[in-house]
Parts: C-alpha cells; structure tokens; sequence
C-alpha cells in the first residue's frame, strides 16, 4: 500500500529529477530567470548567411524550456514556405523533465497545410505541435530556411514577452560588395563587425535577459520589444532588382512592378469621365469615384504574383469587381487617372496599434495598400478596401503613421492623418417614462460618425432583431429591453438610430419605498483599463472619441426625489468628463447629462496611472445612483 | 458481378435526369422576382438565402482495374445576396477528396445574375481565371469560385460535376446550413444490386418521391441492363442555423441526410451483407486492424508497469493505478478518434497519441492487469446525438473505457489530465454510449450519478465608515465545476483570477489569491481570496451586492427566439453564504427579502435567506437544478425564470448613517 501512496503523489507532483540533455536542466535556471517567465531561452544560436542577391540560408537552432501551461505556445513550431523560402533540415526534440520521455520530430512529422486567408494559396505553413504530458519541457529546434529571392532580411527579435534568455547570439554574414544595413529598435545593443575574405559579419549577442511582462494594450509586440532591424542595400525577387537604401529607391521598385497595371480601356475612360462631367469641384470628383468602387466592387484576398506584390491590372479588376486591397487600391487610381486627377498608390503598416515606420531606416514592413490623392490643402486619403469607410476618412487602422507614398520619382514617406476625437461622435438622448412598479417605456435616438458608425454598420444596420439586442445591450450596455422597435434610414444606411424599449425593471433596484436608477440607461464607458502599476508600455486605445449624452427621467405621479448625484467636471491631459444631474420641479423629469472625450489614441506610459484613475472616475459615476420615492 | 446480365457490348449513353426538374428553373434561368427580393420571407434578416440546393448521384463506368463502377455527383447551388456581410457567399470554395484522385471535379460553369440600369437581368458568366484550385493538405483539396460583379441584390449561381471512384459511398445531403433555404432537393439513383440504409435528422415536412426504372449503365466490360431506384428528397423553406448558448451541438438541429451501404446484391441469391445490424459493426470492428487487433496484444515496454499494477489487490485501486499512469505518460494530440492508426505500440512508444491509440492502449493495459475493461463509443456532446436504431460508425467521434468493478461502472479517458476517475467525463455525461464487447455489446446511458457541477462559496466582509469592504472568502468548486476551473486555471492563473473573481466586479481588488489542490483531482478546487471593494454610494446611502464569486454574473438566456433545447450536461448546484458587518451607526435601510423562487415545473429552486441583526447580516443564497435538460418548448418558462432570478441576484443590500436626532 506503501507504495501505491508514493506512486499517486509522484505521479501528480512535477518532479524535476529526470536528466536533460546537455546543459540544459532545470535546477541551472535561475530564480531571476524565472520571474515573470513563463519560458526560458536557454541557447540561441540563429545564423544568416547571404550568398548573392538574391540567395541566402538561415540557420536556426533554439533551446527553449517551458515552465509552465502559459507558455505552450512555444510548443507550436510553425514555419512558412513559399516560391521563395523553403523548409531544410528540420529537427525537434523534446525532453519532458517529469517522466523522462524524449520525443524525436523531423520534416516528416510537421504538418503541412497551404496559407492565405484569401481564395489562393500564398504559400505553405508547416506545423507540428510538440505532444508533451506536463511541464518543465525542454525543446530543442534545429532547421534551415533557404531563401531564394530576397526582400527582406530576418530581423533580430531579442525577446519576446514573458520569456527570458540565457544566451542568444545572432550572426549575419554578407558578402562584402553587398554588406546590409541594420537598427536597433528599444536596445543599445551593438555589433561586433569583422571581415574575412569576400565576406562581412556583424554578430550581436546576448546573456541573461529577465523576462518582461506582458502588457496589455500596447503596441505590437514586434514594435515594443528589444529588436534589431535588418536590411538588404540590393536586392532582387523574381527577378526584379531593387535597391533599399532609400526610401525613394524603394519605392521605385514597388512602382516598376505595378507600372502597367493601370490599364482600363478608352471605353471605360469615357464612362468615368461621363460620370463626373457636371461636377466641378475636384474633391465632389473623388468622392464620386470612391462611392462608384464602394458600391460596386468588392474586397477579396487574392494574393498572387511576386510575393504578393504585383496588383491585378485595372482592366482584371474592372470585368471581376473585386480586388485585394493593391488591385482595388490600383483601380482607383486608374479611375481617378481617367478623369485627369494624380494619385498615388501608399504602403502602411495597419493596425490600430503600429508604430509608424522609421524614416531614418528604410525597411519593408507594410502590409497594406491604400490611396492618397494630392490637393492644394490637405491631401485627400482613400481606404479602398472598405464598402462603408466615410469618404477621405481612414480610421484607427492606418491613421498617425508613414505611408510610403509610390510617385514617379520613387518613394516618398509622408504622414497619414492623425486620429481626431471629433471625427468619432456618438451622441444619445433618452426620455424615460417611469411607471410605480419599476417598469417603463425609453424613447431613444444615438447618432454616430466615425468608428462609431463603423460600429453600427457592422451590428445594428441590416442586422436580425436578436443581433441588434445582443449588442444594444453586451456591447452598448443597455438594460435588457422586454421588447423594442429599432428604426434608421435603412435605405442609406444611416444613423440616427432610433429605439422604442419597453423595459420591466428601470431601476437598478428597489430598497423599501425607494429606488436606486441609474443615470442613464445605458453604460457610456464599461472598459476597465489594465493595472497601471509600474506600466512601462504606452497604452492604445482604438479610438480617440467625443460621447454625449442627456437622459431625462419621468417620475410617476407621487414620487419625488431624494437624492442625486453631485455634479462632476473631470480632466486629464488626453481627455475630459462632465456630468451634471437637475430636478425639473415642474415637469417631473430628472435631467442628467453627461460629455465624455478622449483626444489621444496613444498614452504614453508615464500618464497611463493618470488616465486609468481618469477613467475609474468614469465607471465610478454609474454606480451612483439617484434615488427617488414615493412621496 | 458475373451473374449481372451484360446485354451489349455497345455503347450506351444512358439518360439520368429521367424526371424533369419541374420545381425548380434550370441553370441560368433566373426569376426577375428574385433579383428584386430585399428580404428573405421567413428568416427576416438573413444575410444571404439559398434559392436552389440541388443534388443529384448517380452510377457511371469505373476506372479500368481501378473500380468496376464509379458514382457521379451533380451538384446546383444559386444564392441570393441580400446583406454586405452576405457578400462572403460569393466566394465559394469546394473541397474535395484528391488523396490518389478520389473525387475529381470535371465540369464546373458559374454565373452572376444582376439586374442592369433598365430592369434587364444581365448575366456575367465566371471565366476560368476566376476559378482556382488550392491544395490544402495530402488528402484534400478545394476549387474555389470568385464571383464577378458581385453586390448586395446579386444572385449567384454555380454547377459542377464531381467523379468520384467509389461505388460504396454515398455523398450525405445537408438541406439546412447557415443561411436560410428555399429550396433543397436531392435525386439518387441507386442501381438495385445496392442497398444503402438512410440516417434521416428530419423535423419538417419533407416530400419523398420514389420510382424504379429499367436502367442501362456502361461499364468497363460493357452496358449493364438493371433495375434502379431514383428517389427524390425535397424541402422547402428551411431557416438559417445559428449557435445558441447551451445548445449541445449545432448539428442536432441541422436537417440532413446520411446514407450507408448496407448490401450488394450479387445475384442468384449471394448477398454480401455490410453492417446492418450493431452486431455486425461489432465483429467488423472487433476484427479491424485499428482497432479490434490493437486489444490483442501487450505494447512493448509495458510489462513492469502491469505487473506493479497486479500488487494491488483492490480492483479500482488497481483500475485507477492503471488510468493515472496512462494518462501521466502519454500526451495527447487533440485529436478525438476512435480507431488507433499508428497502433498502441507506436503510440506507447511515442508516448502520444490520439484518443484511439490512448484509450484502446489504456483498455489493453487494464485487461492484462486482469480488470475487465472494454471500449465504448461516444458522440461527444459537441459532436451531436446519437441514433440508437441506426448502425453506423460514423454517428461516433471517440472512444472511452468502460470499465466494472466492485459493482460499479466507470467510464474513463485517458487523454484528459483533470478529470477524476469516478467523474464521468463532462463531454459524455448524459449521453448514450455504445459497449464493444463481443456479444453482450450493448447501448447504455451514461448518467452524472450524484455528481454536480457544484460551486460553493463563503463570503465575510467588514465594512468600514469610509465605506471601505475588506474580506475574505472561500471558493469551493466540485465535481464539473472543479473541472472546468481548473481547465481554466492551468491555462492561466491570471486570466483565471480576472475571469471568476474580478471581472464581474471592477470595484473589488484582491489583495491576497491562493488555489489548493489543482493537483489533487480527488479533493475540490479551493479558492481563498482576501479582498478589499469600495462601496458604492449616492448621497447618504451606501450599496453592495449579494452575489459575490458566485460565477452568475451574466444571464446567458436573454435571446427571443431560440431553435434548440437547453443542454447543461449536468445538475448544477450553487451556494453563497455571506456574513457582513456594517460599522456602528449605520442601519440597514433597505434589503433584499428572504424568498423562494421555483420554476413552474419545480425542477430549479432559488432561495434567500437574509437575517439581520443590529450591524450583522447574514445571507444564504442557494440555486439548484434537478434537471439538466430542458426542451424548446419550455424556453419561454425557463427565459422568465432566468429574467427573474438575475434581476433577484442582483439587488443591493443599502445601509445609511443613522439619522442624530
């Protein structure tokens, strides 16, 4: 019995007493090593070496420990492969420190799967995810990307959050006519540079990194954290060369690829031009144009040609009416270039939360096409991949960075606009008739711009009744109505919104002859902000916006009211809260208004302390509640 | 085949759509009316609508030295766009079968339909360089169709031909999917020799249409003269299907069709009979090399842990040394099976595996330890129910051990690293299961017995006269409870803590977190919290809420319309005992009444008890459910029972100062 006892106890209790291979046991790693890691980087060995242009290998061999659960994903190994990047030589072991068991992975094992969210195949993915039956594990990887046809160069990521490295070294070699070019992003890190015969080595190494948390709400990791970037000087894919020293040489070799894709026929010429002859502002041209490829095409993820860059040509696109966002973005400009109006063709990296790109390092991180099309005053910027976007408006998702814009010349990188508060409005009134027993009817009219339509677009217009609830009140926060009626211009597509809510209980509750209501009937901000302790990221919100609001309460005959919340008047250095509560004698109503803005998307890390309690202050005042009575 | 009578060594076309489609217009006729439409009828709302599902299945000369006949499949969708986010509808892909050319796509024509500037219908047909293959992985691949001029009001419409080489496997018909259908008809022509048995899911009325007719077929080694059967399956106005909380699985509500061969008829009275009865699913399964065979023998290397195992006298001692081991040393790949295709030899030696290599292997270790073990196979809960009277293999998606000693049943997984042995897994508790065990095989319904999804909670908190709470409180989770905690748990301790104990109450900040016995799956998850909560106020009254880390945060029944049955998995059993003081001076001026609340059919109680004394409160909430399945037809009852006892839950207890005279 004695033993069966020792078995169930071993059997549940991570015991560390198995050997791992090497150097690599557990007992090695330190307690700082440990804190905050959910995985260690024990080795990292990661080799780059360029052959010619457009000829390299990346030799790559890691040794990783996962401590626990949270850092499984370092049990998912994936790699892509395409014309360019394939797949060598690739060996996983796992060692389970538990029990022992080792596991043997090659090639064969990895799964292999084609890629490309869109229709066509971009290329493959191979997978495997490391069995393991409990933690620590060790996993040692070891493989080789063969790369033929070079854009881009493997940047040197440090860190990744919650992992911490013992020893990581990162060795590029290149042949000295070629050479390359780097930046250090978020580390002072430096090179040792040397040179042997034809070929020029700069090695960065690293010891004994600590794990770094990860923190909500930040920039993207790859933005955030320690990294190197590097860059060719010459490059060449398919066969076209290029040269990224500049962003202006860059940028000549994106437009040499999409030079005859602007290719509509005389036929369709007239007929843009037929369309706006009576138009006499150019901005109304624009416009016109714009809502002609948003009403009429459609976005669809087909990514061919060389590595996804070459467009479909105007003449594809017009017979098809659909486009990814190159061969749209390249329509548009086709159609504007008809009717005599100069555009150009921007790259970006988007996402609400990017950095811009460097200026000062010219480097291929975009992912994203869109248009800009030149005016005396402000430059007019085009979203083309969007059906519902507001004419000239981006969004969050390509404002406040650098767009490499593709003009004759070459690249040119200019700003994108930055996000303006005024620009996402979301304004509501209510009038609330209260019934003696809690119940009511809620007349209510939002009107929105901006995200905020987006937002609408997307789960109010056009959308099922249960849908709409869902969000009116998961989303919106609303009480739950008993019934509604939900009413717009549905022909356009256009708020207001206007709702008819019959609703069973206003009150938050009841407590004898009283009851407690909430200031609106709705939650004007329900988003808790992350802990601000000791933050060390910016935060990014998705939107800078302004939220209005006025409710007006209807008491019931006989009650009267015994207590509202004392007025408030808040602000911060990104944005502004005021709320104020009356009691019209006369009519019954109680009024309560309130004005929420933030300006900026971006909060530095220093002022997030400052703007979580700004926000806490918000949330707080729906908790207070106004108390009415029957008389 | 020899006795089939080959009439001619000439060839013959013959004529397959014998019947006319009369419902229904042709390819590329379109109806003016439907181009105009802006809104489905009867699934107001949807996104995009299914005009036309149409299939057809027939037989055609084999392959030479491949396969004596080949079935054919037709295939006719036209949708129609009626929402921006049905545009996705017109980017149609087909996967198919390719693994050594199984299924081929040879003919595929597709158009778009739209109504131009003067009221015309105007047709754009799909150029080949619209239509692109992509190979997804060794065995499949997918045609994919991107629809020309495409935009809200568009109706598009696609037909392909698929060979498949096959003649015992017939395609299964799905009459209802995401979007709502107008019509769905499917035609199969099954040549007499075939005898295919059906698995119907049908609720609505569905028209059947059935006829034989002398048959010619063309073949390797001439025309076959036979008798077929030609039925038609038709359905009209189907709704959309939609996921709904607590619904068990979505494809227990979709209408469909499912059909397995049962019989060739060979002539002359040789009949070779395929699994019509579970008894012969039985010895076929007993007999598979992935499955029957891999009972058969000891995986090497596992010798030492059997013999250690026969030490212990106690049969479920000896059961439950045998499950802890597998289910410590293989690891397993997320894959739910039922057959062990690399074998539990490799698979021990590998020490993973899927759930057939783990469980056949756990079934395998277990008999040789001499406790009588046996597989049973499941439909998991997310996999849909099972159709007792319908032998087919595929209604099962995994494999579990059965296991009986000392009189009682158990059913284990090893692939699951949580579950305690005598808890029935949560994804097969009340559900049926079917027992291999050669001939006493037999259905048998897995009940949850006495264990609950139980959660029990002890709250104290003191309140302070700047309105301050600080407390603690114990978290008791049981049975289901504890394992979906503690799923969550290993996955995230952080996101743990946030999902049960904070994000439901932004005011509360813990200051103190420990959970016990995560490891020790006998024993309940203890959660111990020390808190501190602002109170809310307005003016001079204070508030706070009763329900705290009870894990009833949000009703999730709060949608109108519901198609399917609420599906728990299992009782539920919920307690919260508080005891609160409020700081001298202050009284309690309002509080929520002592009551009992009893869904009409009395199969959920909720009670409250409260007690008040001087500046001590004493609360008791309990919730319990004596039912874990409750059916469509009572959802409006059970909607107003959730309404009520969320609004119950949430009101506030409030204190004020005491008024000085």
């Amino acid at each position: 019995m004695i033993k069966f006892i020792c078995t169930l106890v071993s059997v549940f209790i991570l015991s560390t007493g198995f050997a791992q291979p090497g150097n690599f046991s557990i007992a090695a790693i330190t307690d700082s090593m440990k804190k905050n890691a959910n995985s260690v980087l024990r080795e990292e060995r990661l080799e780059f070496e360029v052959r010619s242009v457009d000829k390299a290998y990346y030799n790559i061999h890691k040794v990783i420990t996962i401590l626990n659960e949270a850092g499984k994903s370092e049990l998912f190994f994936y790699e892509f492969s395409d014309k360019f990047r394939s797949l060598e030589d690739v060996s996983i072991e796992s060692f389970d420190s538990h029990n022992g068991t080792r596991r043997k992975f090659t090639k064969s094992d990895l799964t292999k799967q084609s890629t490309g969210e869109g229709l066509v195949p971009d290329g493959n993915i191979y997978y495997l995810d490391i069995p393991v039956t409990g933690y620590p594990v060790t996993i040692i990887t070891d493989y080789t990307i063969k790369m033929n046809g070079l854009l881009n160069y493997p940047d040197y990521q440090l860190q990744v959050p919650e992992q911490s490295v013992e020893n990581s070294v990162f060795i590029a070699k290149v042949p000295v006519e070629l050479d390359m070019r780097y930046k250090s992003k978020n580390t002072l890190l430096a090179p040792v540079i040397s040179e042997a015969g034809k070929y020029k080595t700069y090695t960065w190494s690293v010891k004994n990194l600590t794990a770094m948390e990860n923190e909500e709400g930040s920039v993207s990791v790859e933005s955030r954290f320690p990294k190197i970037l590097i860059s060719p000087v010459k490059f060449e894919l398919d066969g076209y060369q290029g040269d990224m020293s500049s962003w202006q040489s860059f940028g000549k070799w994106y437009g040499a690829l999409a030079k005859d894709a602007i290719n509509l026929s005389e036929e369709r010429k007239i007929f843009f031009n037929e369309m706006v002859k009576n138009i006499p502002d150019d901005k109304e041209k624009i416009k016109a144009l714009y809502s002609y490829l948003q009403n009429n095409f459609r976005y669809v993820s087909i990514q061919l040609g060389i590595g996804g860059f070459k467009p479909f040509s105007a003449d594809f696109v017009d017979k098809k009416k659909y486009g990814d966002c190159k061969a749209l973005s390249n329509y548009m400009q086709a159609s504007l270039q008809a009717i005599g109006l100069k555009s150009y063709q921007a790259l970006i990296n988007a996402s609400y939360n990017k950095e811009p790109v460097d200026p000062d390092f010219p480097h291929n991180s975009f992912n994203h096409v869109i248009i800009c099309v030149p005016m005396d005053k402000d430059s007019v910027w085009l979203e083309c991949t969007s059906t519902t976007n507001e004419f000239g408006k981006l969004g969050t998702f390509t404002e406040n960075r650098n767009a490499l814009l593709i003009t004759e010349e070459g690249g040119k990188l200019v700003a994108t606009p930055v996000s303006k508060a005024a620009e996402n409005r979301f304004g509501c009134s209510s009038i609330i008739n209260l019934n003696e027993d809690g119940s009511g009817t809620a007349t209510v009219q939002i009107t929105a711009t901006g995200e905020y339509k987006q937002d609408f677009l997307n789960y109010i217009f056009d959308q099922k009744k249960d849908a709409q609830k869902k969000y009116l009140v998961n989303d919106i926060g609303f009480l739950q109505p008993d019934d509604f009626v939900i009413d717009y211009d549905k022909e356009n597509k256009q708020a207001p919104v206007k709702l008819q809510l019959e609703i069973e209980k206003i009150p938050d509750f009841s407590a004898g002859n009283k009851q407690f209501l909430n200031p609106r009937i709705y939650k004007i901000w329900s988003q808790g902000l992350p802990k601000a302790e000791n933050r060390t990221q910016d935060f990014y919100f998705h939107r800078p916006f302004i939220k209005t609001d006025t409710t007006i309460y209807k008491l019931p005959e006989g009650f009267g009211v015994e207590t509202l919340p004392g007025a408030k008047d808040l602000k911060f250095e990104f944005g502004a809260f005021k709320c104020t509560y009356t009691f019209d004698e006369k009519q019954k109503s109680i009024i309560t208004t309130v004005r929420l803005e933030l300006t900026a998307i971006k909060i530095p890390a220093a002022k997030f302390l400052v703007a979580k309690k700004f926000f806490n202050h918000v949330l707080g005042e729906y908790t207070e509640k106004i108390v009415i009575k029957k008389l | 085949m020899k006795t089939i009578l080959i009439t001619s060594a000439f060839l013959f076309f013959c004529i397959l759509s014998l019947f006319a489609q009369k419902d229904i217009p042709g390819f590329g006729k379109i109806d003016k009316a439907d181009l105009e439409m802006k809104d489905c009828d009867f699934d107001k709302g949807a996104t995009a609508l299914v005009l036309i599902d149409w299939g057809n299945l027939y037989y055609d000369r084999g392959i030479p030295n491949v396969s004596f006949l080949n079935t054919i499949y037709e295939k006719r969708l036209r949708v129609k766009i009626l929402k921006e986010s049905g545009l996705a509808y017109a980017n149609v892909t087909i996967p198919y079968y390719d693994n050594n050319n199984e299924e081929k796509i040879v003919k595929i024509d597709a158009s778009t339909y739209n109504l131009d500037e003067n009221g015309k219908v105007k047709t754009t047909d799909v150029t080949k360089s619209s239509i692109y293959t992509k190979r997804i992985n060794k065995f499949y691949s997918e045609m994919i169709i991107a629809f020309p001029e495409v935009k809200v009001g568009s109706v598009i419409e696609y037909k392909y031909k698929m060979e498949r080489r096959t003649d015992q496997d017939l395609k299964n018909w799905n009459f209802q999917g995401r979007i709502p259908v107008r019509y769905s008809e499917y035609q199969i022509n099954i040549p007499m020799f075939y005898k295919f048995s059906v698995n119907p899911n049908i609720v609505d009325e569905i028209e059947v249409k059935e006829k034989i007719i002398d048959d010619l077929i063309s073949t390797n080694d001439g025309v076959l003269n036979t008798e077929t059967l030609k039925k038609h399956f038709i359905m009209r106005n189907l709704v959309g299907l939609k996921e709904e909380p607590f619904m068990g699985s979505v494809k227990d509500y979709q209408q469909r069709l499912e059909f397995q061969l049962s019989k060739i008829d060979y002539g002359g009275g040789k009949i070779l009979d395929l699994r019509t009865k579970w008894s012969d699913v039985v010895s076929n399964l007993m007999t598979n090399n992935y499955f029957g065979k891999q009972l058969e023998w000891e995986p090497n290397g596992t010798g030492a842990v059997i013999d250690e195992a026969k030490q212990l006298p106690d049969m479920e001692n000896r059961m439950k040394f045998i499950y802890n081991y597998v289910r410590n040393n293989m690891s397993w790949d997320g894959e739910e099976t039922i057959y062990s295709y690399a074998g539990t030899n490799a698979a021990f030696e590998k020490k993973t595996g899927n759930t057939g290599d783990i469980n056949l292997l756990l079934t395998c270790l277990l008999n040789k330890a001499a406790v009588t073990a046996v597989p049973i196979l499941f439909s998991t809960r997310d996999n849909g129910l099972v159709k007792k009277d319908f032998p087919f293999m595929d209604q099962f998606n995994m494999v579990m051990v059965y296991v009986k000693v000392n009189n009682q049943y158990f059913v284990l997984d090893a692939t699951d690293k949580i579950n305690y042995y005598k808890l029935t897994p949560e994804k097969v508790v009340n559900t049926n299961g079917f027992i291999v065990d050669g001939e006493k095989s037999r259905w048998t319904e897995i009940l949850s017995g006495k264990y609950k999804y139980k959660v029990m909670a002890a709250v104290q908190g003191d309140i302070n006269e700047a309105g301050i709470m600080t407390g603690n409180c114990l978290v008791n989770c049981y049975d289901y409870a504890r394992v979906q905690r503690c799923e969550s748990f290993y996955k995230s301790k952080d996101k743990f803590r946030d999902e049960y104990f904070t994000s439901a109450n932004t005011a509360i900040k813990i200051e103190d977190f420990t959970v016990n016995n995560a490891d020790i799956d006998s024993l309940p998850l203890e959660q111990k919290v020390k808190f501190s909560a602002a109170l809310n106020s307005s003016g001079d009254y204070r508030y706070f809420t009763l329900n705290l880390f009870s894990d009833l945060d949000n009703n999730p029944f709060v949608a109108d319309d519901r198609i399917s049955d609420v599906d728990f998995g299992f009782l539920q059993d919920y307690t919260i005992f508080g005891n609160y003081t409020i700081p001298v001076g202050y009284v309690f001026d309002g509080l929520p009444e002592s009551m009992t609340m009893v869904m009409p059919d009395n199969t959920i109680i909720f009670t409250r008890t409260i007690m008040a004394e001087a500046n001590l409160l004493n609360v008791r909430i309990s919730l319990e459910f004596k039912r874990s399945f409750y059916s469509i037809t009572a959802y409006p009852e059970f909607k107003e029972f959730y309404k009520k006892l969320f609004a119950r839950l949430n009101e506030q207890v409030v204190i004020k100062k005491k008024a000085t005279p």
